[in-house]
């Protein structure tokens, strides 16, 4: 031993290599991204194309959970797909430059599992030795910084840490697609005031005339009853409770949303009595607790005689979009232009990608985002629009307010205002307010307005 | 002639109203010799904290309440003593008297008429010991009123865990002490406003409160000084609305009808700052204690509220305060939290803990006193333990007396030598009914101690005292004037202990009994004068809209009512409930009963009250089975059915069912018997 010891010391550059492949150190979290969602309430445009991969400006949706995981120092990440996209899915990593390892787990989604139901099934996955689980949606977008939410759950010795922010409106109103009512029945999140700790989750309009708040009399802190929070769908969640809840023998073992139905559980056991995790250090535990007053809860004492369960919301304050309608899709792509270096920054993607051939006769505000090898002809006028990669747009084409999809062309002479083209228009048009998936429904020389113009389900 | 000068002036009076008749008082023994706002905390009375309070929050006009009672002069020369000290420019303080003021809505109805509030205004409990920055909440609340007509009172609560405070031997308190509000997280509405009734502190929110606000802010259990900035809408509403009684009557009213009447509450939830009530015994020894330990500063023992001077020296190491004239034999080191007055001999063995002693008092060797609260000329002689408990000015305790927990000897009584007073005991000096009329119009506790000699086995051989009859309620008293032939057994199996006796009633609780009291008087004047039954149903429908009670309760209380009224008076003066004068009422009032019997259930909400009247007067138990049967055969309200069902399910399962049972047992029978008969010649004719 003392040779090897002094081998470390004044050894050769070899020893001291395989010195620093010891002292890496083991990751404490782990990062689960769930992208098996088939974007129910946008399916006018999830019918071609799985959600986590709709292009947001000129990146697909996954691009910006994974760089938000990429950001925080995270090296893998495990992402729940949907079976048979597994590899367009990994092919986001080089397509966006991003370093992240990404291990694709494909799930059936034919019995349209939930997302407790994606978790379960990748839960041989989590590693033991990890501390913690990130669970995060593909949809969301946020300038948060993950480790300043790892930081908070840690410090506070938190059990579940739950991503909320302010609900905000979109700002870029109103959506392409016929006139349709909000979506109106918020979630409910009781935290206490200061702390932040969660008392009560009840998932959108899952409530009758009344809600009841768990007794928690003993704190001084006045509740915050919030419907007007965000849950950004971004946990972090010890491993063990997880792994408890999506346990076979567990109490969650028939629910199917993590969201709506496991972190209500989950939170709720705080207030249960008896809810003391009973593990083999606890007379450890009992002891510290007893003899040293000046214990305070941490990720180190995670079984102490407090309450083992103990639930936060971190409340972040800037930008945290959950991407799951067409009014949000529409509102953040159309905010992207000044969005990107907040909830992207370092990911070299330019406004305008240098690949990018913009006629000098086109007239291109400077709002307007132009992916790679975008190809914008003369006498073209395009204001505060979004054209995504190896998109074509001919002359006399007038786009204005409008978001582009991949490889869509526009021909000559088209007026295309405040819509989503998502197929070519390869027929003189007017679109006003409108959602193009189906390049057939096109006709010469038509206006559309308020439509959604997509291919026929066969049925029909 | 010159206006604009008084333009200037008017705006700038801060009135502040305070209110002399709390809610609840102490008992009796204390606040039939002293009102409850001049009773000594820490040798200070309880109005001088209010005052000084109000005075260093810049309030320019004070105006004490109180009920007419043969205290008003008291109070009116204390405050004219607080105010002598003031120079011209300092507050002023005026006290108001008022024949009939019940409650806080009375109170605010009578300034509203006598016009004597002219701006923004503080209400308060004269019991409050406080020292939250009024001005800023004052600044804050006409800032919102600006911006907010429809604003008209703010209500200051404060955020404060009670639980950690907790004094020992206490249970279920603070839950009439303390709200849940729900409020709206931007403005500060008050959204909910509920008093916490029981223990399982669960909330439950209406969800329909999103509409109003997307986030708000509860408070599962805010302290509840009754401290409120009022608008001089609020007087004005009082007296709009008869039915208020008091603040919370109109925070219900006002949060109900929003959309009617257009008002609405804001909350203050002050983090800084001392604020509570000792609005019962056990508020006023932890008050005690916390004044004591100096969380009411600037407001401490040592010095004095009225002159600014320092009257007693304080030791912080053991939190004692004295009067320098008063003597500590020496090597006296067993006191810690404690307040002796002028001229008060301590000796070497008294242990004094979190206790108060007034001035001329004795406390002899051996003396032990833990939350004592002790008054003036005292002389405890060795031996004696007190513990929790309140004595009363020229009070002496021989040798060997121990005072229980929760107890109260009032002034003048002697005890001992070597007794035990049991807890929750209020002791007097004379026999309660020489009293003369107490501060309770209604209580002149005449017949429910009789004993003109003092008990030796109470008070010791050489003691004289009489024991008080713990009131439970003012509708137990009522109860007591009514019946009143049973000699203190009316307290009932569950009511009897000096927690009870001591606990402060809500305002609910109030009106209920205020209620039962009303329908009860209608009931007996109606009796009298042989009203017709339709003006009977008039009164009491009026007086249930005036209280907001239940249609099960209006029936509850006409049952007993009704048999109540049917007590005939005997030769001595007391009343006794006998069959003839049961069975007048019944025919009575068979009618208005019958108004009020509607469906099957009616009929068990009736047996049901006859039961619980079982509890209460035993005496009526005699006559259960002819009540009954009165009830069934002559008037037809039960039916026979549902009486066998009741029986059968065993009644209301009070602790009076069995004994019930078995005098009713033959009726029973004969009811089934008869229900028998009745199917069978049914069978026959069908």
């Amino acid at each position: 031993m003392p040779n090897k010891l002094l081998d470390l010391f004044h050894g050769s550059p070899e020893n001291l290599q395989a010195a620093s492949v010891e002292i890496k150190m083991r990751p404490e979290v782990q990062a689960v991204v769930l992208a098996a969602g088939p974007g129910m309430r946008m399916t006018a445009l999830t019918a071609t194309s799985p959600k986590c991969l709709l292009p947001l400006a000129t990146l697909p949706m996954l691009a910006f959970p994974l760089h938000l995981l990429q950001r925080a120092g995270l090296e893998e990440a495990t992402v729940v797909v949907a079976a048979g996209e597994e590899v367009r899915v990994s092919k986001v990593v080089e397509q966006c430059g991003l370093t992240i390892n990404v291990d694709s787990a494909p799930v059936n989604t034919s019995t349209d599992p939930g997302t407790a139901d994606s978790l379960r099934h990748i839960l041989h996955k989590i590693k033991r030795n990890v501390d913690d689980v990130v669970i995060v949606s593909s949809d969301l977008v946020t300038d948060v910084k993950l480790q300043d939410v790892l930081d908070f759950h840690r410090a506070h010795g938190s059990t579940l840490t739950a991503l909320t922010a302010p609900l905000t409106p979109p700002q870029h109103q109103p959506a392409p697609g016929p006139r349709t009512k909000p979506f109106t029945s918020s979630d409910v999140m009781v935290t206490e005031s200061e702390s932040g700790r969660l008392v009560l989750v009840v998932a959108g309009g899952d409530y009758d005339h009344t809600l009841t708040l768990p007794s928690v009399r003993s704190s001084k802190a006045p509740l915050l009853v919030s419907t007007s929070l965000l849950d950004a769908h971004l946990y972090i969640v010890k491993r063990s409770i997880l792994e408890q809840c999506l346990a076979k023998e567990s109490a969650c073992q028939d629910m199917g949303s993590f969201k709506a139905e496991i972190l209500p559980y989950i939170v709720s056991r705080q207030f249960q009595p008896h809810n003391k995790e009973t593990g083999p250090d606890e007379d450890f535990e009992s002891l510290v607790s007893q003899y040293n007053t000046s214990v305070v809860v941490s990720r180190h004492h995670t079984s102490a005689s407090f309450s083992a369960i103990t639930c936060y919301a971190y409340k972040h304050q800037g930008l945290c979009v959950r991407v799951n309608t067409i009014p949000t899709y529409w509102d953040i792509n159309r905010r992207m232009y000044s969005l990107i270096d907040k909830v992207l920054p370092g990911l070299s993607e330019p406004r305008r990608h240098p690949s990018a051939q913009i006629h000098e006769k086109a007239q291109v505000s400077e709002d307007s985002v132009v992916g790679a090898g975008t190809l914008v002809s003369e006498k073209t006028n395009i204001t505060s629009c979004v054209l995504a990669s190896h998109c074509r747009v001919d002359p006399m084409a007038r786009l204005s307010n409008s978001v582009l999809a991949h490889h869509t062309a526009i021909t000559s002479g088209c007026v295309v205002e405040n819509s989503l083209v998502r197929a070519s228009l390869n027929h003189k048009c007017v679109l006003k307010n409108c959602i193009v998936t189906d390049s057939s429904r096109i006709q010469e020389g038509k206006t559309y307005i308020n439509e959604i113009l997509e291919a026929t389900p066969e049925f029909v | 002639m010159a206006p604009k000068v008084e333009v200037h002036e008017e705006p700038s009076v801060l009135q502040a109203v305070v209110l002399t008749e709390c809610d609840i008082d102490y008992g009796a023994a204390i606040t039939h010799y002293n009102p409850k706002v001049l009773v000594p905390l820490a040798n200070t009375p309880l109005l001088d904290y209010t005052l000084a309070w109000l005075e260093r929050c810049g309030v320019d006009e004070v105006i004490v309440y109180c009920r007419a009672n043969p205290h008003t002069d008291k109070i009116k020369q204390h405050c004219k003593r607080f105010t002598s000290r003031r120079e011209e420019c300092g507050i002023k303080v005026m006290v108001v008297v008022s024949e009939d003021c019940l409650n806080l809505g009375d109170a605010m109805r009578d300034l509203y008429s006598k016009s004597l509030l002219k701006d923004d205004f503080i209400l308060l409990q004269g019991d409050l010991v406080a020292t939250l920055n009024l001005q800023d909440i004052v600044a804050k609340h006409k800032e919102n009123r600006l911006s907010d007509k429809s604003m008209i009172m703010t209500c200051v609560y404060v955020n404060k865990p009670l639980e950690t405070t907790a004094v020992e031997g206490e249970e279920g308190r603070g839950k009439e002490v303390t709200a849940t509000l729900v409020t709206a997280a931007d403005t500060g509405k008050l959204l909910l406003h509920r008093r916490s009734r029981n223990k399982s502190s669960k909330i439950s929110i209406p969800t329909e409160l999103f509409q109003a606000s997307s986030d708000l802010l509860t408070y599962p259990a805010a302290y509840d000084p009754s401290l409120a900035i009022c608008s001089e809408v609020v007087p004005s509403l009082f007296s709009d609305n008869f039915d208020y009684g008091s603040r919370d009557s109109l925070l219900r009213g006002v949060i109900e009808q929003e959309e009617l009447l257009g008002y609405s509450i804001r909350c203050q939830v002050v983090q800084e700052g001392y604020a509570c009530r000792a609005s019962t015994l056990q508020q006023y020894q932890r008050v005690s204690g916390e004044v004591m330990r100096r969380e009411a500063y600037p407001m401490v023992c040592e010095s004095s509220l009225t002159s600014h001077r320092i009257r007693y020296t304080y030791d912080p190491f053991t939190t004692t305060y004295w009067e320098p004239s008063a003597k500590f034999t020496k090597g006296n080191g067993g006191a810690s939290e404690a307040v002796v007055g002028a001229g008060t001999e301590v000796d070497a063995g008294a242990i004094l803990t979190a206790s108060v002693v007034g001035d001329h008092c004795t406390l002899a060797d051996g003396v032990i006193a833990n939350a004592a609260f002790i008054m003036n000329n005292v002389q405890i002689k060795s031996g004696c333990e007190l513990s929790h408990c309140y004595i009363g000015d020229d009070v002496v305790l021989e040798k060997g007396v121990v005072v229980s927990s929760g107890c109260v000897v009032g002034p003048g009584v002697r005890l001992g030598p070597d007794v035990t007073i049991p807890p929750g005991t209020q002791l007097v000096a004379q026999p309660p009914h020489h009293h003369a009329p107490s501060t309770h119009p209604h209580d002149d506790f005449d017949e429910t101690a009789r004993v003109k000699e003092a008990d030796p086995s109470i008070c010791g051989s050489k003691g004289k005292a009489f024991i008080l009859l713990p009131e439970e309620s003012d509708q137990d008293d009522d109860d007591e004037e009514e019946e009143s032939s049973d000699d203190g057994r009316s307290s009932g199996p569950d009511e009897g202990d000096s927690e009870d006796a001591l606990m402060m009633m809500s305002d609910d609780e109030h009106s209920e009994n205020e209620f039962r009291r009303e329908v009860q008087e209608s009931l007996t004047n109606g009796m009298r004068k042989k009203s017709a039954a339709e003006n009977m149903v008039l009164e009491i429908n009026a007086s249930r809209h005036a209280y907001n009670v239940s249609m099960e309760d209006v029936l509850t209380t006409v049952t007993q009512g009704i048999l109540r009224a049917g007590q005939t008076q005997k030769q001595d003066g007391s009343t006794e409930p006998t069959w003839p004068g049961i069975n007048t009422a019944l025919k009575c009032f068979a009618d208005v009963l019958r108004n009020y019997v509607r469906k099957g259930r009616d009929q068990l909400l009736v047996l049901n009250a006859i039961e619980k009247l079982m509890v209460d007067s035993p005496e009526y138990l005699p006559a259960t089975q002819k009540i009954l049967f009165n009830l069934n055969q002559t008037f037809e309200i039960l039916e026979g059915e549902v009486i066998i069902h009741w029986y059968k399910k065993g009644g209301a399962g009070t602790t009076a069912f069995t004994t019930i049972k078995t005098s009713i047992a033959q009726f029973i029978e004969w009811l089934e018997k008869d229900s028998e008969d009745d199917d069978d010649s049914d069978d026959e004719s069908s």
